[in-house]
């Protein structure tokens, strides 16, 4: 059997709308279809802490969790500590000094009077 | 209109939807086999002939359960996520040789590393959907995976797609590529040397993607529990386990269409012949993974990472910049 040839956009509508359909369908049948007609309670009496995340027997009431940018970023500079210690001593240094402020406000100054037409 | 029905049976029956859910029982009843043996155990036997229902066995208890989500997770934005990704995941199966006309558009391999990362993504999602710190962590070491290993496996499945067009003007498509793809390796010295390198990294890349170890920091099974799948239960946990085998499905399968020769050595032109000679080479590369997973230690995420970035960010480049001068 021959294959199907389409062009760029025609390929990206029919993969985007088969991936709706077959989305769609999944959801169906995996989870509208068991939870109507298979999903059973877990527990014979509804209680409170069913929807609270419970530890060693006690509710937790406020989940706390590390931010993911903080690990994403400790990971990658416990891989590359030489780099990251270069980089945030180097970043820091010059965030530190007061001519990056005063470049950040000279480059605010010159935008304004660019895009204000302030020249003669 | 012939066509357009050819396409919805191929996505509905073979090789869509219901081949996928057929796939992913065998090869994961396969892939716990083979785990077993390695292991000295026996693997799955109960249910079913020589235990090859206990996926589905597994599969259904799992849907069959109640759906509770605590009263700080998302309710039914992560099942769309996930829904879609899996919608996706079996969608691209028909771009494969295993279709019985696949679909191909000039530079195709552009929208099917798009749809590959969704998957990954509707993971972190999940795993995000319902807060927990271990969870967090787990999906922070799985962003920071994400990170290092997709360029790599995109980069490297791209290497013989640009080796194709040069050589054999083949328009930056997937399917035409593995139609032409054994003859990358005998072309030229250069070309056979861009095809290893360009493999090897791929290798990588897909074992980071999969999470097998010793990539498997983002599970880190009793590390973090179960890292990213520590609070998901019932249905959602069935989902984000479909997400993950298909994956295991699809991947490898682009991994044998662009570097072992897709169909080769039967003509393209036969699809059933084509479809078995990919299942097996399938089989054998997911024999390898199974035995790679069950051989070696977990690598601690910095590791991991460095070990991306130092050996398959600079094989997969190398690769890449040679596919232009090959």
């Amino acid at each position: 059997m021959a294959s199907l040839m389409f062009s760029a956009e025609g390929f990206v509508l029919l993969i985007t709308g088969l991936t709706a359909l077959l989305g769609v369908l999944v959801y169906l049948i995996f989870y509208e279809l068991f939870q109507r007609y298979g999903g059973r309670p877990v527990e014979e009496k509804e209680d409170e802490l069913k929807y609270y995340p419970v530890v060693s027997g006690w509710e937790v009431k406020e989940v706390q969790t590390p931010p993911i940018s903080y690990v994403i970023v400790d990971i990658l500079s416990r891989a590359w500590r030489g780099v990251s210690r270069t980089l945030s001593r180097s970043s820091e240094a010059f965030l530190r000094d007061w001519y990056v402020y005063a470049y950040l406000l000279l480059v605010v100054i010159v935008a304004v009077t660019l895009v204000l037409r302030w020249w003669p | 209109m012939n066509e357009w029905l050819s396409i919805l049976l191929q996505s509905l029956i073979y090789p869509g939807l219901l081949t996928m859910i057929v796939l992913v029982i065998v090869t994961q009843w396969y892939y716990r086999k083979l785990s077993g043996r390695i292991q000295y155990r026996r693997g799955p036997t109960y249910t079913g002939p020589a235990g090859v229902l206990q996926p589905l066995a597994d599969f259904l208890k799992l849907l069959a359960k109640e759906d509770v989500v605590n009263r700080y997770g998302l309710k039914k934005s992560p099942l769309i996520i996930a829904v879609l990704a899996i919608g996706a995941l079996i969608a691209l199966g028909l771009v494969t040789p295993l279709a019985v006309q696949p679909l191909w558009a000039p530079y195709d391999i552009v929208v099917i590393a798009y749809i590959l990362l969704l998957a990954p993504l509707a993971l972190a999602y999940l795993a995000l959907s319902i807060p927990n710190p271990y969870s967090s962590i787990a999906a922070g070491r799985y962003l920071a995976l994400l990170i290092s290993a997709d360029p790599i496996y995109i980069s490297s499945l791209l290497t013989p797609v640009i080796l194709a067009a040069r050589h054999t003007l083949v328009p930056y498509s997937a399917y035409l590529t593995s139609t032409v793809s054994a003859g990358l390796w005998v072309d030229s010295f250069l070309s056979a040397i861009t095809m290893f390198i360009a493999a090897i990294s791929g290798f990588i890349g897909m074992m980071a993607i999969l999470m097998i170890k010793p990539f498997d920091f983002p599970e880190a099974e009793s590390e973090l529990y179960w890292g990213l799948f520590t609070e998901l239960g019932g249905p959602r946990l069935a989902m984000a386990f479909f997400i993950k085998f298909i994956e295991k499905i699809i991947l490898p399968l682009f991994y044998v269409m662009l570097f072992l020769g897709g169909p080769w050595p039967v003509n393209p032109a036969n699809w059933w012949l084509s479809a078995i000679v990919v299942l097996v080479k399938y089989f054998v590369v997911l024999a390898v993974i199974a035995w790679v997973d069950n051989s070696m230690p977990r690598f601690r995420p910095d590791q991991g990472i460095r070990f991306l970035w130092k050996y398959g960010y600079s094989l997969a480049f190398l690769a890449l910049i040679l596919s232009f001068i090959a």
